[in-house]
């Protein structure tokens, strides 16, 4: 396993601009950027390793030091396109610029990224209101090799000669550095484009798993809500999985 | 204001595409909302708040609850805990102080922490772990 380095992780970024963490382990790569103040721009914490990795509501991401991408990056977004959504959209773009076009990473509402019906990538975002800021702190997981795993986790590991770790974790920087810049106006286009249900028929499941809505994805709203055609109107959904026939 | 009137607003909003009736009688006035139609999870029927007087330019609390209410930002998901191994930010009868996080509402997989702008002891917390959250509806009061 090639270590990722200072050089090639930042390479072409203003580190005048970021406070930024390279370890080999952590508890986790949010909890530790949320322990971190924002003094700069941006605070960009990376590590080999994570303990206690985690996604939404205390499910673990299992993190062995197995040449993996456990990333998090914490800033102030101004941008009033959904950051949730746009996160996964940009790691997508990311991916393919690196591979020249050639990986097909899908959508899954909201922010799922899927390659041959799997899951490669996790995003847990959180947000912490300080003062009058509100700060997010976006945490991405890739897995390259996992030697263990359950049914619908995917691997890219296959994929590592196009698509080599260092060069992913910059460009996913870079991307989201520039995007907080300068924004992102086609963002709801790209979405739908590189989403892999439209038009299909899926189940909506709320948190608690009470209930169930069936209906065609219709795409997106400007808050990147989903729009479902049941039977009898279009709902628009903020919150909860979906769930397609086939599909992780 | 008469039940009866309450009765055949609520029979109105259901039988129209309306999501909200308002109305004011003198010194009274009635708002009759129909549940989240857009976040799944959430029993359609109309909710009913009514209080005795519109607020007043100087209140900043609804007059239908005591206490300081602590309002959803958003609609989404509504987490007394930051996982579920662990222990629920707030109890009733905790004390809160301004700027404490009290709960968690998810939207499109964001976590957003609620900071509490008050400073007491939770009298109530509206709503179960989990459950789905309006724009706007009440989660935690704070006397």
């Amino acid at each position: 396993m090639h270590k990722l380095t200072q050089k090639g992780v930042f390479k072409g970024l203003n580190l005048e601009n970021i406070d930024f963490y390279l370890l080999d382990t952590v508890d986790s790569t949010n909890n530790f950027a949320k322990e971190k103040p924002l003094n700069k721009d941006y605070v960009v914490v990376i590590s080999e390793q994570q303990t206690a990795g985690r996604g939404r509501q205390g499910k673990k991401w299992y993190s062995p030091s197995a040449g993996n991408i456990y990333m998090t990056i914490k800033f102030i977004d101004s941008n009033p396109a959904p950051l949730s959504l746009v996160i996964g959209l940009l790691i997508s773009e990311a991916m393919d610029k690196i591979s020249g076009q050639k990986i097909n990473a899908g959508l899954k509402w909201p922010n799922d990224l899927l390659i041959n019906k799997k899951k490669i990538c996790g995003i847990l975002i959180e947000s912490e209101v300080n003062g009058d800021a509100v700060e997010f702190i976006v945490g991405i997981g890739i897995n390259y090799l996992l030697p263990k795993k359950e049914s619908w986790w995917g691997e890219i590991g296959e994929l590592a000669d196009i698509l080599p770790r260092e060069k992913l974790i910059n460009s996913i920087l870079q991307s989201i550095i520039h995007y907080s810049e300068n924004g992102y106006m086609d963002w709801r286009d790209e979405w739908e484009k590189r989403c892999m249900h439209m038009g299909i028929e899926l189940e909506a499941v709320s948190n608690n798993q009470k209930n169930i809505e069936i209906g065609i994805f219709n795409g997106i709203n400007e808050e990147g809500k989903m729009l479902l055609q049941t039977r009898n109107e279009l709902k628009v959904i903020s919150s909860g999985e979906c769930s397609i026939k086939g599909i992780y | 204001m008469d039940i009866r009137k309450i009765k055949k607003l609520i029979e109105m909003l259901q039988d129209s595409d309306l999501t909200e009736i308002e109305v004011h009688e003198g010194e009274e006035s009635v708002r009759i909302a129909r549940g989240n139609i857009q976040a799944i999870g959430v029993n359609p029927s109309p909710i009913v708040s009514t209080s005795p007087n519109p607020p007043s330019e100087k209140s900043e609390v609804p007059m239908a609850e005591s206490g300081s209410v602590i309002k959803s930002p958003i609609v989404g998901t509504f987490y007394r805990k930051p996982a579920p191994d662990k222990p629920p930010f707030i109890e009733v009868g905790s004390h809160v102080n301004a700027g404490d996080v009290v709960c968690i509402v998810e939207a499109m997989k964001m976590m957003n922490e609620i900071k509490s702008e008050f400073t007491g002891k939770v009298s109530s917390i509206n709503i179960e772990d989990g459950e789905p959250v309006e724009f706007d509806q009440s989660l935690i009061v704070i006397d």
